[in-house]
């Protein structure tokens, strides 16, 4: 009971974000500076105009067709792909695309962290010494790089120079399992220097502060040894913090994975959004642009809860 | 003492830290011996370098921002110079401690079971179930009602008094033969701090094992220890039996003390004589008497030149120019 109460407050701030921003899309796609039917049908007669302006609510107003359009969103009827004739539905679109996007995110996050825990740890633990402060300046110039430039120069270095690796298209993991982690492994890395940076830096300070608590003292009273300390007293506290920081980066990475996405002629959820931009399938991409905030709000609610599994003192308590 | 070889002897032990304004002195110059079987209370009031004594002579300060000096003996080895992994050895089951807050002390993101069991597997490789046994024996013998419960509840989860029992149970897993009480009773209601007390000295007598307890409240020490050292500043000051220190103590500064004993008698609520002023800055140390400045018979004297260790009778020493027994 207490504890389904924050968990109920927050599903509820959950769903007010949601209707809000996809309110506020809603409100654009009237706002256009050309009408959307005459758009999709520039050369429709009157008739067909106005069947379409009803199939897209748009002769109710602004508040009933935002209503019937939401309670077809949410049962995936999210319309059609208009340049295709009108042969591919939108969701069959998301259905194709977004796994593709939650791989390369789930692997950029991965990589990120294989990377931080171990290079956090040792450098709190060797803090000022010459090991850490080549690891942490490394780390530091890596991160004030971009993303894109950072894949530009893999593409050119790694791919091109030294053929290591193939820097175009995608390869699904049932096609070809090898192949597929081939493809995305300069995507994902590209990705997730910044993000094993920032979680370097922050294991670091947290381990750096954990090592100064006198529980730390306490278990080295009791004759364990210095690794035994490391990752049974001091890992487990300061990887409340690096879990924060993964899940509310979760969010940020959707921005990151569509450039990404483009760049790499990927077709994940990021291509198709850039390529309905790019043919005004207005339509489609509303539901698109719906689908990326529902994402950013689920992963930092998620974030949230998982705080709570992992530092026992903020379950129920919040 | 004299003839027995103590078990645990500091010889000009100082301990200095750096600082954004220079070297701070801690700890400085001080003796002390720890016998078999002995209890022996360190009091002095906060800051006068009480907890870097106790930690220090463990070797648990941090290497690189503490410096120690002079040396420490147990047994025959000098722990001074020994490497962390050498005095690891000795950690849990030769010296352990209780901290000053147990709210700090245990980790609060694992359980009390895991906390107080990880030092028998480690430190006597016993197995999770002989571990978890001897856990439930150790909390059921620190009078903490249903274990089996408080093994799996978090620090947070329980009250000051159950989390320095616990403290006290992690702290005597290994049976140490010597045990450090840093403030054991500090961080505790007033009603709960004779139990605690009571409770050690039980254990003490049970295990036959040393102990030294830190306070800055005379008064707590009193019925518990054999020997009591004062300390100010990061001195020993005053060293004696138990009884020969309360009845005939020399320095200016155990006398002050001492006045701030709270008694059955005085009405709850009426504030004890404090002592008025504050420590000397640890960063300058003084020329004189580390005292002259709150001392009520400070003299020219005191100012100048600092007062020697002398003994008045076997085993009670002090530092003062004008001791209190003495002509004045
Ligand atoms: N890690 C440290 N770095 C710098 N100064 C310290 C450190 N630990 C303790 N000190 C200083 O050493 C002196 C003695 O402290 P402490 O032993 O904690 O006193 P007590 O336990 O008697 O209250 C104090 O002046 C304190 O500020
Ligand atoms: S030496 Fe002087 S100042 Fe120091 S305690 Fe004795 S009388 Fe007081
Ligand atoms: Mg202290």
């Amino acid at each position: 009971m207490t504890r389904a109460l924050p968990i109920l407050r927050r599903l509820g701030a959950l769903l007010a974000v949601i209707v809000l921003s996809t309110f506020f899309l809603s409100c654009l796609l009237r706002l256009l500076p050309t009408d959307l039917v005459d758009m999709i049908l520039s050369m429709g007669t009157p008739q067909e105009k106005a069947a379409l302006r009803h199939t897209l609510y748009l002769d109710r107003d602004v508040f009933t067709s935002y209503i019937m359009w939401f309670s077809h969103f949410i049962r995936g009827d999210m319309g059609i792909i208009y340049g295709t004739g009108g042969g591919e539905t939108v969701w069959s679109h998301v259905t194709r695309s977004l796994p593709i996007s939650l791989l390369i995110m789930l692997y950029t996050q991965v990589f990120a962290l294989v990377i931080a825990v171990p290079l956090g740890i040792f450098t709190a633990y060797r803090a000022g010494k010459k090991s850490d402060r080549a690891i942490s300046n490394t780390l530091f110039t890596a991160s004030s790089v971009p993303n894109f430039a950072l894949a530009f120069l893999l593409i050119i270095v790694v791919g091109v120079k030294l053929k290591w690796l193939p820097t175009l298209e995608y390869v699904g993991f049932k096609e070809n399992p090898f192949q597929h982690f081939k493809h995305l492994a300069i995507p994902c890395i590209s990705l997730g220097v910044g993000l094993a940076a920032s979680y370097t830096r922050l294991l670091r300070t947290d381990v750096i502060a954990a090592l100064k608590d006198d529980y730390v003292t306490m278990a080295a009273s009791k004759g364990l040894s210095d690794s035994r300390i490391l990752l049974t007293h001091v890992f487990r506290p300061a990887s409340v913090t690096l879990l924060t920081a993964a899940a509310l980066n979760m969010g940020a990475l959707i921005g990151g994975t569509l450039v990404i996405e483009t760049i790499f002629a990927i077709p994940g959820f990021g291509f198709e959004i850039a390529y309905a931009l790019g043919t005004k399938e207005f339509v489609a991409l509303q539901s698109f642009i719906a689908i990326t905030a529902i994402g950013y709000v689920i992963f930092n609610v998620t974030a949230d809860l998982l705080i709570g599994v992992v530092d026992p003192r903020t379950r129920g308590s919040r | 003492m004299s003839d027995v070889q103590p078990m645990l002897s500091l010889r000009n032990f100082s301990v200095s830290f750096d600082t954004a304004r220079g070297p701070l002195y801690a700890v400085r110059n001080v003796d002390i011996d720890v016998a078999d079987g002995e209890s022996l209370g360190i009091v002095g009031e906060s800051g006068s370098g009480k907890t870097v004594l106790s930690r220090g002579a463990m070797g648990l300060l941090p290497k690189r921002a503490a410096h120690r000096s002079g040396t420490v003996i147990y047994d025959d080895h000098d722990l001074s110079t020994a490497p962390r992994d050498e005095l690891r050895q000795y950690w849990g089951t030769g010296m352990a401690m209780i901290f000053q807050d147990p709210m700090t002390a245990l980790n609060p993101v694992r359980k009390i079971g895991s906390q107080l069991t990880e030092g028998l597997r480690v430190r006597l490789q016993m197995n999770k179930h002989d571990a978890k046994t001897r856990g439930l024996e150790l909390l059921h013998r620190v009078r903490i009602p249903d274990p089996e419960a408080v093994m799996e509840k978090y620090p947070f989860q329980l009250s000051g008094g159950m989390r320095q029992r616990v403290m006290i149970a992690i702290a005597l897993a290994c049976k140490p033969r010597l045990l450090f009480a840093d403030e054991p009773t500090t961080a505790l209601d007033v009603t709960v701090q004779a139990q605690v007390m009571q409770l050690l000295s039980e254990l003490r007598h049970e295990m036959g094992m040393s102990m030294v307890i830190v306070t800055h409240d005379l008064g707590v020490v009193a019925g518990h220890t054999d020997r009591i050292a004062v300390m100010y500043a990061g001195e020993v000051v005053e060293i004696a039996p138990t009884k020969q220190l309360f009845a005939n103590m020399q320095m200016p500064y155990t006398e002050a003390l001492m006045k701030s004993i709270p008694r059955l008698d005085t009405p709850s609520g009426q504030r004890l004589p404090v002592i008025s002023g504050r420590l000397p800055d640890p960063t300058q140390p003084e020329i004189g008497c580390s005292f002259a400045s709150r001392c009520p018979y400070v003299t020219d004297k005191c100012r100048a030149s600092a007062p020697p260790l002398v003994e008045v009778t076997p085993g009670h020493s002090y530092r003062c120019w004008f001791p209190i027994g003495g002509s004045r």
